[in-house]
């Protein structure tokens, strides 16, 4: 099974009972749940904002929230959604607040590559993906680099699955329009 | 009409195509893509393009080393958000120096005086005194030992018969109070020396007295 981050959130049936031990106040639960979501919601909120400051200081503020909340955790999704679905409402608040733009996807010329061919394609995903209006370039980031299914994207962003599917699809859309656009030969082939 | 439905099929199996591809589709739709992806070179090519994708969101390099968790600024925030949060249910500042008084005021009542003749012509009322009230309520304040979980502090409040308690600004210590039947200082004492040997608490401080209505 393709694992797209380097450690796929582990077992939720654990991080549940220390989500409940959370609930009852136990910070020695919340700091093992802090130890095991960190890297990830770091990278997470970093890909979004591009800024180290902002990142560290989001995580904390993240982890505070699921302090609080975790009397609410009902139990029908799991934990690595409910707290991502926290990190996405965090950093979307903090990014308009203030008036920061989602970040480029990376930074083209920081992408080490080994062979030409290589960095024209993935200066076109990149380039392409910056230029995608924000909720669909979360959506990507949520299914290709946490790797959510459609349901639970739908969850962390906490709109209908129909709404996933449909940014997904347009943003689809407007990578190959840009790529036609580049005339970057072979990187994508008309759709019928 | 089978074309319609034939479309209709590749339409529905396209939007499903990057959930084929980071491989979270339940099994059925998992099968129902992969036949259809067999036979249809136009979601093939859409495959392979969502794979690059994917490949890019994952091997992005441009994102730094990770820092180490700062546990100790989560803890502190949580300790300041918690201070925000108590609700102020205890008196100001002026009622507690009042019970500060009031409990000075029993002191000089119960220790006994022999420089002090007796005025057979005034009649003193102690909080030993026949008629008193049996039971008195303390103010204190209970520092627990650092990580005292919350299930073992409610259970050590239990035991002395308290429900409410307040989060103080020094770390892990709680104002409450407490209702107690004690007859003299000595007493009092007594019961403070008890409660500091339970294992989870570390000092506990007598910080006013409320002598009841009658």
């Amino acid at each position: 099974m393709n694992d797209p981050v380097s450690e796929r959130i582990g077992d939720n049936r654990h991080e549940q009972s220390l989500l409940a031990r959370v609930a009852n106040e136990d910070r020695d639960a919340l700091g093992s749940l802090f130890r095991i979501y960190h890297p990830r919601l770091f990278k997470f909120v970093f890909r979004l904002t591009r800024s180290f400051s902002i990142a560290d200081e989001l995580v904390n503020d993240i982890m505070l929230v699921v302090w609080q909340k975790a009397g609410s955790f009902r139990g029908d999704s799991k934990v690595s959604t409910w707290i991502f679905g926290i990190a996405y409402r965090q950093t979307m608040r903090r990014v308009s607040k203030k008036k920061l733009a989602l970040a480029p996807f990376a930074d083209a010329e920081n992408v080490a590559v080994e062979n030409g061919a290589d960095l024209e394609q993935e200066d076109w995903i990149q380039h392409g993906l910056h230029a995608l209006p924000e909720a669909q370039q979360l959506t990507v980031v949520l299914v290709f680099y946490l790797g959510l299914s459609y349901e639970e994207t739908a969850e962390v962003t906490d709109c209908p699955v129909n709404t996933v599917k449909t940014r997904m699809f347009h943003a689809r859309k407007k990578l190959k329009r840009l790529l036609e656009e580049s005339a970057i030969p072979n990187a994508y082939s008309d759709e019928d | 009409m089978h074309e319609q439905n034939t479309q209709l099929d590749h339409d529905e199996v396209d939007l499903l195509l990057p959930w084929f591809v980071n491989d979270t589709l339940a099994d059925a739709e998992r099968q129902h893509v992969q036949r259809h992806v067999e036979t249809c070179s136009a979601c093939q090519d859409s495959v392979a393009v969502l794979q690059k994708i994917q490949d890019a969101a994952q091997t992005d390099s441009a994102v730094p080393m990770v820092p180490s968790p700062r546990m100790n600024d989560l803890m502190s925030a949580i300790a300041a958000d918690e201070s925000r949060r108590a609700p102020r249910r205890w008196w100001p500042a002026a009622a507690i120096a009042a019970s500060v008084a009031a409990v000075l005021l029993v002191a000089m009542l119960v220790v006994d005086n022999p420089a002090l003749p007796p005025d057979p012509g005034v009649r003193f009322e102690t909080a030993t005194s026949e008629g008193a009230a049996a039971l008195m309520d303390y103010v204190m304040a209970v520092e627990f030992e650092p990580g005292t979980t919350a299930i073992n502090r409610r259970q050590a409040f239990e035991v002395y018969d308290v429900a409410e308690f307040v989060a103080e600004s020094e770390p892990d210590t709680f104002r409450i109070m407490i209702r107690l039947p004690v007859s003299s200082l000595e007493d009092l004492e007594r019961v403070r020396n008890e409660m500091e040997s339970h294992a989870d608490i570390r000092s506990v401080r007598i910080l006013a007295l409320q002598l009841p209505m009658r």
